[in-house]
């Protein structure tokens, strides 16, 4: 007996087996979303650490002061370029160094860049603590690295960054708005519903948007789900439509994540 | 459009079930060619073949599941298409040319005999596989009978990738042991 006798043998499997094994290869592969999506699941768990963290410390204060306050507690590594590195932790938020191809250029809300002398006094002694901050994250270079408008992971101890994500911090229904209008162009947004998004969610909540490597999906990775869609990834290299897509994450921290995340479906 | 009002067309010999089968199986269909053949042109070829196939063989069958059907369709002429396609490869190899002219002294493969053979060979595999568990089952079906990539098997499965290749690994040991038992081996 040879294996092609086995093979013709095979072909000739009853169909309620052969049907079995088909029911669950055309099922979307949660598998594979979350392998994609592991290391931008750790992001965001660091973001909303930091942000519970800060809650829990201060009365006031964005996700990016929580981070702050929980890269402030890492002292690893000392990085080479202080300024460099001080710019490189202040830059995830800061629109103007965003690069040109950036499309989160424009997305920053406005409190974050709001002149210190705008401010009331009270704001203004914060934002002072907070370039204060961004000086002192300079020793930090362990666990997360943040460069412009990006964030990514640096094994300890090496320094050199691994996988680079790019994101942008919503902090407003404004910005969410005028984030949705400059990708509506590529995406597919007529399925989202992002109506519980409102002003009164962004008073307690942020909303981070990574944009993750996408191997490609199938037709039926793109699900609805209970607030829009759920974009579930998967790792088949032969797919022949690969791309990058972004992904809506909720930084509130009763949220289980990335099962509640929102991916674009991405326009032909 | 429901299976069963596909399979109804074939049966009035209506030609629109070939397009409702096109609209509804077409990708489905090229990826199992795919996964045999490797190649886009030759797994189209195959799959238009298989719609002439189901169009010459409903009626008489009617089957329950027609998606496993025309699967089955698919793996058949896929695996007769790359077996052709290999043969040619071969004809520069004079020890291939005399396999290959040596065969006419051997029966076609398609003998009554053979493929009743074959037959009782399915089900003693199928009476193997139904005595795994639904995971196994699906590994052995999706990686032998789809011809998915191992990575693919694991994701359906929700197994690792090393746990998928042990897991088919010990499969078909017993298998081996199934099939000796049973006289074939």
């Amino acid at each position: 007996m040879t294996a092609e006798t086995l093979h013709d043998a095979l072909t000739l499997l009853p169909e309620d087996l052969v049907a079995e094994t088909d029911q669950a290869r055309q099922r979307p592969r949660v598998i594979q979303w979350k392998r994609w999506a592991v290391m931008a699941a750790c992001a965001a768990l660091v973001l909303c650490g930091g942000r519970v963290a800060w809650d829990f410390f201060t009365p006031k204060g964005g996700t990016e002061a929580a981070v702050e306050a929980v890269l402030q507690g890492t002292d690893s590594i000392r990085m080479e370029d202080q300024e460099s590195a001080a710019n490189a932790a202040a830059g995830t938020y800061k629109t103007e160094e965003a690069g040109p191809e950036s499309p989160m250029a424009q997305n920053r809300a406005p409190d974050a860049f709001a002149p210190a002398e705008d401010l009331p006094e009270e704001e203004a002694q914060m934002d002072a603590a907070a370039q204060e901050t961004e000086a002192e994250v300079s020793t930090f270079l362990g666990k997360l690295w943040k460069d412009e408008a990006t964030i990514c992971f640096c094994p300890e101890g090496t320094g050199e960054p691994l996988e680079k994500y790019q994101t942008a911090l919503l902090r407003t229904r404004e910005a969410l708005d005028q984030q949705l209008a400059e990708l509506e162009g590529a995406y597919n947004l007529s399925g989202l519903n992002l109506e519980v998004y409102d002003e009164s969610w962004f008073e307690e909540n942020d909303l981070l948007l990574v944009r993750l490597p996408v191997s490609g999906w199938y037709p039926d990775s793109i699900i609805p789900s209970g607030n829009g869609w759920t974009l579930r990834l998967n790792a088949d290299s032969s797919w022949e439509a690969p791309g990058e897509q972004w992904i809506f994450l909720d930084l509130n921290p009763d949220v289980i994540w990335p099962e509640d995340a929102i991916g674009l479906e991405l326009l032909p | 459009m429901e299976d069963a009002q596909i399979v109804a067309l074939y049966w009035q010999r209506d030609e629109s079930a070939i397009r409702e089968t096109e609209h509804k199986y077409d990708q489905y269909l090229l990826k199992v060619a795919r996964n045999i053949l490797a190649d886009l042109e030759d797994s189209r070829e195959s799959v238009n073949d298989t719609y002439l196939a189901a169009w010459n063989s409903m009626p008489p069958q009617k089957p329950n599941v027609l998606s496993a059907y025309l699967a089955k369709l698919t793996r058949r002429i896929s695996i007769d298409l790359f077996r052709y396609r290999t043969r040619q490869k071969r004809q520069g190899s004079e020890y291939a040319l005399s396999l290959s002219e040596l065969e006419d002294c051997l029966s076609g493969g398609n003998s009554t005999e053979e493929q009743v053979d074959a037959k009782l060979l399915a089900e003693a595999i199928a009476a193997y596989l139904r005595t795994l568990p639904e995971t196994s089952r699906r590994a052995f079906v999706g990686r032998y009978y789809f011809l998915d990539p191992l990575k693919e098997v694991a994701a359906y499965c929700g197994i690792s990738e090393s746990n998928a290749k042990s897991l088919l690994y010990r499969i078909r040991l017993g298998l081996k042991d199934h099939l000796t038992q049973e006289g074939y081996l």
